[in-house]
């Protein structure tokens, strides 16, 4: 199995998701790939954008697995990797040939470090059996900076017309980059919300990334998200043909193109 | 007595009275080539046969035993309940989306392995691993030790392709006879209803807490007889009973 692994970040509130979900929405009607969508944002958005509540999110399977250790029947770690994975798979929400797993937000205070290693555990784990996984990350650096996601075959920072949200693409571009290689074999920009290519070649000449794509504003999608309707039920639209044309040359960069 | 004395005696029962009821039956294991091995997922959309979901339920648990002299010498596959091919059957399907796959069916896995366990411990790991191992073509098994739990996926092709239990029996059997201490395995597949595995998971639950104070046994330096929750098992069978508080891990008990 190819294990490919596609990872969408950027700033917060540049569309992120509304990527993520559309291009779940693809690739669950190409039925060509066997993909891992996950949801590793502690908000839960692409969820909603997807229409699905999980019954099980990722911070189940970590609560869970801290009883597991605690249970001397499996208390050995050959013990302890079987329980996480029968939990992980049980965790996962299916939808013809895309699975979805949501990371799930904790109870308690304080930081997020321990569901984000379960998360870093599940995707080394999982994504070997899938074709594609496609990661809505968190915004901003902390996930990539802590290398949650792991190895990324395609970097896609999601930006608008926004200066902030081109800076912080670039913030996250660079630090893909000096972590290096095989961590991130191809990252680049896709710009969302454009009126039109002009617009779209206007706001990439501001940065020396390269251009994976743009997506141009779209009633449609605005309205499903306003209603938090599932893209699932998106009819074809032109951010959906974008993404689908966007996606043909993605493929070029690590075959996700072909059929397995 | 002997580790799992009770529990092989329940089972011997379980599977009497239901040979009796012409419930269960043995399977001839399938000649050569053996099914491929290859380490599988499968999708809800691909599966054939789901075996044992958590919402299905499920029992699965191995045993071990010195080999008796009474014993066939031939591994042996049984099965209680239909086939693979009766529960695939095209009128199983749940209607809708294909990606809800079939009706889950409850799922029960019994390994019995005979053979010289010298080394308790050493060999009980070895058993679990070579179990786990278990990677055929077309076939996605799940388990969960601590609740006893197995959840198994069987694509369509594999269907398609004649996969029964009798496989995936001699799939397990092929594992566990590679190990030099296993001389016989019996594997028991049960399919007959959620009801009917409660037997087993009564067994499944005696066993355990034997497993428990085998594993207590050998990682705990220090252990407190009086104050454990074990002490019934290690009073009652010799080859589980806890060495001395202060013993070195390892050193013999008896």
């Amino acid at each position: 199995m190819s294990g490919r692994t596609i990872v969408v970040c950027g700033k917060g509130g540049v569309g992120k998701t509304t990527v993520s979900a559309i291009l779940c929405r693809h690739l669950a009607a190409a039925h060509a790939h066997r993909t891992l969508a996950v949801d590793a944002d502690h908000a839960g958005g692409l969820c909603l954008a997807l229409g699905i509540t999980p019954e099980t999110t990722l911070r189940h399977v970590r609560d869970q697995s801290v009883v597991d250790l605690e249970s001397r029947v499996a208390s050995r770690k050959v013990d302890l990797a079987q329980s996480m994975e029968y939990r992980l798979w049980a965790a996962l929400t299916e939808r013809d040939s895309l699975a979805f797993l949501a990371l799930g937000r904790p109870e308690d205070q304080g930081c997020f470090c321990a569901v984000n290693a379960m998360l870093k555990r599940a995707l080394s784990h999982l994504s070997s059996s899938f074709d594609l996984t496609v990661v809505d990350a968190e915004a901003g650096l902390e996930q990539i900076n802590r290398d949650v996601v792991g190895d990324v075959d395609l970097l896609l920072l999601v930006c608008d017309r926004s200066v902030k949200s081109l800076r912080v693409a670039e913030a996250i571009g660079d630090l893909a980059t000096r972590l290096g290689r095989p961590r991130t074999r191809g990252c680049g920009l896709v710009i969302n919300r454009m009126r039109d290519e002009e617009q779209a070649r206007a706001v990439h000449a501001r940065t020396d990334l390269p251009l994976l794509g743009w997506i141009p504003e779209d009633e449609t999608v605005a309205s499903f998200d306003a209603e938090a309707r599932s893209f699932f039920d998106l009819p074809d639209t032109p951010a959906t043909a974008a993404v689908g044309r966007a996606l043909k040359g993605w493929g070029t960069v690590f075959e996700i193109s072909k059929k397995p | 007595m002997a580790r799992f004395d009770p529990q092989l005696a329940a089972l011997e029962t379980y599977l009497a009275e239901g040979t009796d009821q012409r419930l269960v039956r043995k399977l001839d294991l399938p000649g050569p080539p053996p099914w491929p091995r290859r380490r599988s997922m499968v999708l809800a959309r691909d599966t054939a046969l789901d075996l044992g979901s958590p919402a299905a339920g499920s029992v699965g648990f191995l045993l071990w035993a010195s080999l008796a002299e009474d014993l066939p010498d031939t591994d042996r596959v049984f099965l209680e309940g239909p086939d693979v091919a009766d529960l695939a059957a095209p009128g199983s399907a749940t209607p809708g989306p294909a990606a809800a796959g079939p009706d889950p069916v409850p799922f029960g896995q019994v390994i019995v392995v005979r053979g010289d366990f010298a080394a308790d411990y050493d060999c009980y790991l070895e058993l679990k691993q070579a179990q786990y191992s278990l990677a055929l073509d077309g076939v996605s098994v799940r388990s969960m030790p601590s609740q006893s739990h197995l959840w198994c996926r069987i694509h369509k092709d594999a269907v398609d392709r004649g996969f029964g239990f009798a496989h995936l029996g001699a799939g397990l059997i092929a594992g566990l006879r590679h190990l030099t201490f296993v001389d016989q395995v019996d594997v028991v597949f049960h399919t007959a209803g959620r009801e009917a595995l409660a037997p087993l998971a009564a067994i499944a639950a005696d066993a355990a807490r034997v497993v428990g104070a085998l594993i207590k046994r050998h990682e705990e330096e220090h252990a407190e007889c009086d104050e454990c929750e074990y002490a019934d098992i290690c009073e009652e069978r010799v080859h589980v009973r806890a060495p001395n508080p202060g013993t070195p891990k390892g050193a013999d008990a008896s």
